[in-house]
């Protein structure tokens, strides 16, 4: 009981980690909700789900082709929009309200409100580990979160993209002064977290149905996970994601799984009152 | 001569770095005390330790005979501390006269004696933003009068000032103390203006209190010079 | 006498709003029922958000606890008042609650908090079945001897939390608000006690708003978790937004916005939540003081045009 609520909470965690890590990523550059990152998981979720079973390609190159997709139309997102409203942090929430109508609502036009599945080879396997089942699509969302984090990591640290993004992310204007160019970062920034994005919409979309507002409510376990982090804290956004959908889990057996988002809603609030600059935070913003 | 502010053996720790530490100072009313030191001396931490920006760690402040060191800054602005900043913090997009109007209380002065005072009658209908740096230096002080004070803390106020400016600003802060009888404790880099104006100084160094005399004693005392007029 | 002069453009306003709803048909009076009822409950946000600058995105619970707590009176046989000082206190309560409990937070912390606040809300109301009847929602007695009365009482409640507002706008709270949205620190070193200013701003918001929650009560007849999840405490800071954040008359001109472009547009509902996203994207974009700041500055334009 209690080990198969750890491996549930992890496969939670994991799904919650990819979702928080774009959010604030993009919050780290720009000072953004990005609640409009529901809605480039439902799309590039559609997107797989047709290019698998309409147009017939092979799994992983339909997966390939969706996450493309919500990275560039997450990169759409920041063109058409949110550049706009950089420095007026009061109208951010509702262009990202705004956003998330739009998007959403192309998919309910384009591909109805009906729920569909995304079925991967793997799709019914069941993997033993120690005495525990564990779906394989489980299993695939963790190794998916492990190797995006890897990656991540590897990238922001390695690469001269990366450590452009970690200057602006710490101080815009001094990032600029060093002639960074800061319209290439809020691009990159905004294409990983849709990468992301993608990804997590493969990761989701196995273990529950694809429809128009399948991740509205899961957003908001990204943003519990982005405070618990520190706003604009990669890692502890990661850390956070495991440790968000363990508690959750947990509750969900131990306490009530009516309330399982209320619960992690407790655990935001103590964080918020206790530690407002999140779990892990050093200093007071920063990526990385 | 009666005490206006008293500070006990004040200090404040930020993450392990006593930024200020054991600091003593009697201020008299009615008189303009200059607090002097390198960069990182302690100076502006100071300050916010009398204005309540920041919470002392240990040590009594007592204004008038009342402790002040715990309050919120909003009480601590009631009890009569008013204060200005370093980089300049104004209502930036309100006029002038509005920034006044929202600092007054029951009993404060007159808004148009406060900017009268300041030499800035003339701008009050306009917006803080547009105001030069000088008068939005002058601007803060104000706003800082219109609460009604008994001590004014001046962190650098002529910042970025011409001597001409400087000059001006210096004739302001002695009729505050001349004509409105108000003691003010002025952080700055300026000394020239600092040894003219200032009543007595006070020379921190790593958060202590290095030296206190008169601007006289200060110029002539030798750790004073090794350590910082010198350089 | 200049003071009265808004409150005379209210009065008009009101009764403007009076003369439509009983004139026009059914459906366009339900419209209009529908966009007073959000004026009166984002007034109410108008207050912590527009004259505080506090991004809260828990007016949508402050409306749900209004309206369960009055129908959940009116059931256990009290009258519409008691019903309604009940709906009141609740929100008045639960306002309280979300203020101490979130008092330090600044800025997006803030507004993500009262976000969840009201994600539990919701999660409670539909959760709690044996007090709320669960996702199917409450019958609501109708607590008016006729339902003309709805025909006034909605349009004048809206009039006078439009009034109520610009009271408050001039009030020491008020003042003390607009200085908290402009600059807390500084605030707090002029002397304004910022923290419980925020509170009385955030309960008097709650307040407001659970009072609208007894009107939609009544005038729906049954209520349901869904028209109070978080989604309606978002789209409620978005009519402020849009309607021009700390302006009176902000609320009427976002909530007609926002609920009445969809519904009188009439699209199917994917595309025209699709139409309203848009919509709103580019009213936000183009017009950063909201409809009512740029009315002002086309005002200010033609003004200059004429000199």
């Amino acid at each position: 009981m209690l080990q198969q609520a750890l491996v549930n909470g992890v496969v939670l965690g994991a799904l919650f980690a990819l979702l928080g890590v774009g959010l604030t990523l993009v919050y780290g550059v720009m000072d953004v909700p990005n609640f409009a990152q529901a809605g480039v998981v439902t799309l590039g979720a559609y997107i797989m789900v047709t290019l698998h079973q309409a147009a017939h390609w092979p799994f992983f190159l339909a997966v390939a082709g969706g996450v493309v997709a919500a990275g560039l139309i997450s990169v759409a997102t920041e063109r058409f929009a949110y550049r706009f409203v950089r420095t007026r942090p009061l109208a951010a929430p509702a262009v990202a309200l705004g956003l998330l109508l739009i998007l959403d609502n192309s998919a309910l036009e384009l591909w109805g409100g009906d729920h569909v599945s995304l079925t991967p080879p793997y799709g019914a396997g069941l993997i033993q580990l120690g005495g525990m089942t564990v779906p394989a699509v489980g299993v695939a969302l963790v190794l998916t979160a492990a190797v995006s984090m890897l990656l991540l990591w590897l990238l922001l640290t390695r690469t001269g993209i990366g450590r452009a993004i970690r200057a602006v992310s710490q101080n815009p204007e001094a990032a600029a002064t060093l002639g960074i160019e800061l319209e290439r970062q809020y691009v990159t920034a905004f294409f990983i977290s849709g990468v992301l994005a993608g990804l997590a919409a493969f990761a989701y979309a196995p273990t529950y149905a694809v429809f128009p507002y399948m991740a509205d409510g899961v957003i908001f376990d990204g943003f519990v996970v982005v405070i618990l982090g520190g706003l604009g804290n990669v890692w502890g956004a990661a850390l956070g994601g495991i440790l968000l959908g363990l508690v959750e889990s947990l509750s969900a057996v131990y306490v009530s799984a009516a309330y399982q988002t209320a619960i992690g809603f407790v655990v935001l609030l103590l964080v918020i009152v206790l530690r407002p600059a999140g779990l892990f935070a050093t200093t007071a913003r920063r990526v990385a | 001569m009666t005490i206006l502010l008293r500070v006990d053996g004040v200090s404040k720790v930020f993450g392990g770095l006593r930024a200020v530490d054991e600091m003593d100072l009697s201020v008299p009313a009615g008189t303009v005390f200059g607090v002097i030191g390198p960069n990182g001396s302690g100076k502006t931490t100071f300050l916010g330790l009398l204005s309540g920006t920041h919470k002392a760690d240990g040590g009594r402040i007592t204004l008038d005979g009342h402790r002040i060191d715990g309050l919120a800054a909003h009480r601590t602005v009631r009890a009569g501390i008013a204060r200005t900043f370093q980089t300049t913090r104004l209502f930036a997009g309100w006029t002038l006269g509005a920034n006044v109007a929202a600092a007054a209380r029951p009993g404060s002065p007159p808004p148009d004696d406060v900017l009268a005072l300041t030499g800035l009658t003339a701008r009050t209908g306009q917006i803080c933003a547009n105001l030069s740096n000088a008068e939005q230096r002058l601007a803060m002080i104000a706003v800082a009068l219109a609460t009604r004070p008994k001590l004014l803390l001046l962190d650098e106020p002529a910042v970025g000032m011409s001597p001409p400016e400087a000059a001006s600003l210096s004739r302001t802060i002695a009729r505050i103390r001349d004509e409105l009888g108000l003691s003010v404790l002025i952080v700055e880099h300026n000394m020239h203006l600092m040894m003219n104006l200032a009543d007595r100084i006070v020379v921190m160094n790593a958060g202590r209190k290095l030296a206190e005399g008169t601007p006289g004693e200060i110029r002539a005392n030798p750790d004073v010079i090794a350590s910082y007029l010198g350089t | 006498m200049k003071r009265a002069w808004p409150y005379v453009g209210i009065a008009i306003v009101t009764l403007a709003m009076w003369a439509l709803l009983v004139s026009v048909n059914a459906f366009y009076a339900g419209v209009l029922a529908s966009i007073l009822i959000w004026t009166v409950a984002t007034s109410g946000l108008n207050v912590i958000a527009g004259l505080g600058g506090y991004p809260s995105l828990v007016q949508g619970a402050f409306y749900g606890i209004g309206a369960y707590a009055s129908a959940l009176a009116l059931i256990h046989g009290q009258n519409l008042w008691v019903a309604t000082i009940l709906a009141v206190a609740a929100a008045g309560l639960a306002g309280l609650l979300i203020g101490l409990v979130f008092a330090r937070t600044r800025g997006q912390y803030f507004g993500m908090g009262t976000l969840f606040f009201g994600v539990v809300v919701a999660l409670v109301l539909t959760n709690w079945t044996d007090l709320t009847k669960g996702p199917l929602g409450l019958m609501v007695p109708f607590g008016l001897a006729t339902n003309d009365q709805l025909d006034w009482i909605i349009p004048l409640s809206a009039g006078a939390s439009l009034a109520l507002v610009q009271a408050l706008g001039t009030s020491r709270l008020g003042r003390r608000l607009v200085t908290v949205r402009a600059d807390e620190d500084l605030a707090e070193h002029i002397g304004v006690p910022t923290a419980r200013t925020k509170l009385a701003g955030l309960v008097i918001s709650a307040m407001i708003g659970g009072f609208a929650g007894m009107l939609i009560a009544q005038y729906n007849g049954t209520i349901s978790p869904d028209l109070f999840d978080q989604t309606v405490g978002f789209v409620m800071f978005v009519a402020v937004a849009v309607g021009g954040a700390g302006r009176v008359l902000g609320p009427l001109v976002g909530s007609a916005f926002i609920v009445g472009v969809p519904d009188v547009l009439n699209l199917p509902s994917g595309i025209g939540l699709l139409v309203v996203g848009v919509i709103f994207v580019i009213v936000v974009i183009a017009i950063p003081d909201g409809l009512m700041g740029g009315m002002d500055a086309i005002r200010r334009r033609l003004q200059r045009l004429r000199t």
